[in-house]
């Protein structure tokens, strides 16, 4: 199997993740938070090593108010609807994610939240300049995906960051994608709240994500309940983390986060984004030349991730996908890979891509081997 | 060495807090949960600090922006804070 799935989630997983997964669930599984034994206190202290490791990547200013949530549309929900107010105002970006689009939506309906979409270009670029030119007076936040998970085009944050700090408006990134092989600074960049996935370019296991808070921005909170803290108290504690930390965590999985972090720090950041480019760069050119592949998204590396989406003439893309899969042993994800807002943009509003997405366990074996089997079926079909 | 309870709100600003003296100062402490008397709402956690660095970790808390909830002798008598 050739797995070329990883904007879904990253896989395989560093030997690491898994053996301290292994030795978690061994040695310390117990409840963080809660008791006062020493198992407890153990898993502890290596959850709270784990938000220090993801304080230091993203320059959160406490370890406390790195939140840890199920993933990243958790995250995201709590930072839309913990900030945006009935009857105020916010402005996305017409490459989000379902998991902003839907919140804001809903919204919408239900307390009069108005919203502008701030277009981008056919290649998923969005201009600083046109999210400026939508701020009101009621404009109560601005959400911007770092990275399209469509088509891999990168946005620039720390332009959009410096635009709300000015306007002093809340500036929320989706860094579903990036977190882990883009660096991002929260203070440099301006950001208010920043999303992440733990199970992406960050390499922990699924049911991982992060909301990361900057010092000035304290979102209601989406859900109340057990804290381990102030039991006596009917309220949500104020306190950070516990405020967003209902229930108990994933110790397990962030006990497999922490290590999938030292896999990126071991590596290297840079390394492993090298590596991606280094791929996507042979996945570009050689896709480019086959006749019937229209690649979307820039035909260069700059300003992309190792993302690339191609629609294949005439064919269905969910098809092409099944091929490469049952015939080729490639796996892909095929469709609107929820953002269909990103697919009106770049024009494939009809026909959705088939996404490769690529990790850093790929090899340039594996890229030319599905570069191959797109031409095979390009000259054969893509019937199942 | 006569120590004090420093009672904090969450075992993750509890953790902090420990964490930062010991980096900073080279100051050990004692996590524990919070003895049922000293606790105002229910459960929370406390660190046993050496009386003679509790303005440390009071400088902690304020640097960290972490609320202390009590300062404790080890008899349990509540001190100025």
């Amino acid at each position: 199997m050739i797995y070329l799935d990883n904007s879904a989630t990253t896989f395989p997983k560093p030997r690491e993740v898994r053996e301290k997964m292994n030795e978690c669930m061994k040695k310390y599984c117990a409840n963080p938070g809660r008791s006062g034994h020493g198992l407890s206190m153990h898993i502890n202290k290596e959850i709270y090593e784990c938000r220090e490791k993801i304080a230091r990547m993203f320059n959160v200013p406490f370890a406390g108010r790195v939140v840890f949530t199920s993933n990243t549309t958790e995250a995201l929900n709590i930072a839309i609807k913990g900030v945006l107010k009935r009857g105020g105002h916010v402005i996305f970006t017409s490459m989000e994610h379902n998991s902003v689009v839907r919140p804001i939506y809903k919204l919408s309906e239900t307390k009069g939240v108005d919203f502008s979409i701030a277009r981008a270009n056919i290649y998923g670029y969005v201009d600083p300049d046109t999210i400026e030119s939508l701020i009101r007076p009621d404009t109560q936040l601005i959400v911007m995906i770092h990275a399209s998970n469509v088509c891999g085009t990168v946005n620039p944050i720390s332009a959009v960051g410096s635009i709300a700090r000015r306007h002093r408006i809340p500036f929320l990134v989706d860094g579903a994608q990036t977190g882990g092989v883009v660096p991002i600074d929260m203070e440099k960049d301006n950001i208010s709240m920043l999303a992440l996935a733990g199970h992406k370019a960050l390499y922990g296991p699924m049911g991982t994500g992060v909301l990361c808070l900057g010092a000035d921005v304290n979102p209601d909170t989406l859900k109340e309940g057990g804290t381990g803290s102030n039991s006596r108290d009917p309220r949500q504690p104020e306190e950070m983390p516990d405020k967003y930390e209902s229930g108990t965590v994933n110790a397990v999985g962030i006990c497999g986060l922490s290590r999938g972090i030292d896999f990126i720090n071991r590596v290297g950041m840079e390394t492993i984004y090298n590596h991606d480019m280094y791929l996507t760069k042979i996945l570009l050119e050689d896709l480019s030349v086959i006749k019937g592949v229209d690649i979307q998204g820039y035909l260069t590396c700059t300003d992309r991730l190792g993302v690339v989406s191609v629609t294949v003439d005439g064919m269905d893309c969910v098809n092409v996908a099944s091929v490469l899969d049952d015939r080729y042993g490639i796996a892909v994800r095929a469709g609107y890979h929820c953002s269909y807002m990103a697919h009106d943009t770049i024009g494939t509003r009809d026909t959705g891509t088939v996404r490769f997405s690529i990790g850093a366990f790929n090899t340039v074996k594996e890229i030319k081997s599905a570069v191959y089997a797109i031409s095979e079926i390009c000259k054969t079909g893509s019937s199942v | 060495m006569k120590q004090v309870i420093v009672v904090f709100s969450s075992v993750t600003s509890a953790m902090g807090i420990k964490n930062y003296i010991y980096n900073k100062y080279g100051v050990q402490t004692k996590l524990i949960q919070t003895p049922k008397k000293l606790s105002f709402s229910g459960c929370s956690y406390c660190l046993v600090v050496p009386e003679t660095d509790l303005e440390k970790v009071k400088k902690a808390a304020k640097d960290n922006n972490v609320s202390i909830r009590g300062v404790f002798n080890e008899e349990g008598t509540r001190l100025d804070y």
